[in-house]
């Protein structure tokens, strides 16, 4: 039998269920919780529109060519001693 | 002598990321580059302990995340004490819940706030946030880096989230994409 969570336990875990960080049981018993509550729906939508800005925010970003070629260079230098 | 050019296959993949949490952990380009450089040497004098086939992005980050605490972190003093309100954490949720429920309000602040804002966080909540939701390190990962039970990567993230969520939304009230709670 599936545990219940009350909208409390279920937003507690949210963010963790979202990225698969949670067990099975808990799964389950977030899942049924979510089918039956309409806010806690929306509030799964907020959790996953915040974690698609971080993860575009930060997916912008990399490590700037001159700097590569700087690295690359003091590696050599040290590998070549 | 060991090979240089394998190092480099197995190391030079996981760059942006190390560029990029280091960008994270010392707020400054100069500070970042120095950091990645620092790790990469000790990683390349290191490289013989490294276990072939095992994760190579944790055995990095581990390195930059040591490099990091014993070079910078003494340097400067935790600023920022933001507070959470303990009593109630979900309290943000529920203030932006009549205006905005799904929380649109997020994508209309800037990628350049938004990476302010993570370095705005007080430090051991900032680590845990930005290897796991900005890198996306499963939470063992983010565990082993930072030498903690999995259970404590879990509540800072929790509390990290919160007090990001914060930040963002005040910070969308004073461009008034939101309206000030009365």
């Amino acid at each position: 039998m599936t545990t219940l969570f009350d909208c409390r336990r279920t937003l507690d875990v949210l963010q963790d269920w979202l990225r698969r960080e949670v067990t099975p049981e808990t799964a389950a018993a977030i899942e049924a919780h979510l089918a039956l509550c309409a806010p806690c729906r929306v509030h799964q939508e907020f959790e996953q529109r915040f974690q698609m800005v971080l993860e575009r925010a930060s997916a912008q970003e990399r490590c700037p060519p001159e700097f590569r070629e700087r690295l690359l260079a003091a590696l050599r230098r040290e590998a070549g001693r | 002598m060991a090979d240089v050019a394998v190092f480099e296959t197995e190391v030079l993949p996981q760059l942006d990321t190390l560029y990029r949490v280091g960008r994270r952990l010392t707020g400054e380009t100069a500070d970042a580059e120095d950091l990645v450089q620092e790790t990469l040497l000790r990683a390349w004098r290191g490289w013989a302990g490294f276990t072939r086939g095992s994760n190579v992005r944790a055995w990095l980050l581990t390195i930059l995340r040591n490099t990091f605490v014993s070079r910078w972190r003494s340097r400067k003093r935790e600023g920022t004490s933001i507070s959470l309100d303990d009593a109630d954490p979900h309290a943000l949720y529920l203030a932006v819940g009549s205006q905005d429920p799904e929380g649109h309000f997020l994508e209309q602040v800037v990628d350049t706030h938004v990476l302010a804002a993570v370095e705005g966080l007080p430090e051991e909540f900032r680590e845990a946030l930005v290897l796991s939701d900005l890198e996306g390190l499963p939470y063992a990962e983010v565990a082993e880096v930072l030498g903690v039970p999995v259970g404590t990567v879990k509540s800072r993230l929790f509390r990290a989230r919160r007090l990001l969520q914060r930040q963002l939304h005040d910070h969308a009230v004073e461009l008034g994409i939101l309206k000030a709670k009365p």
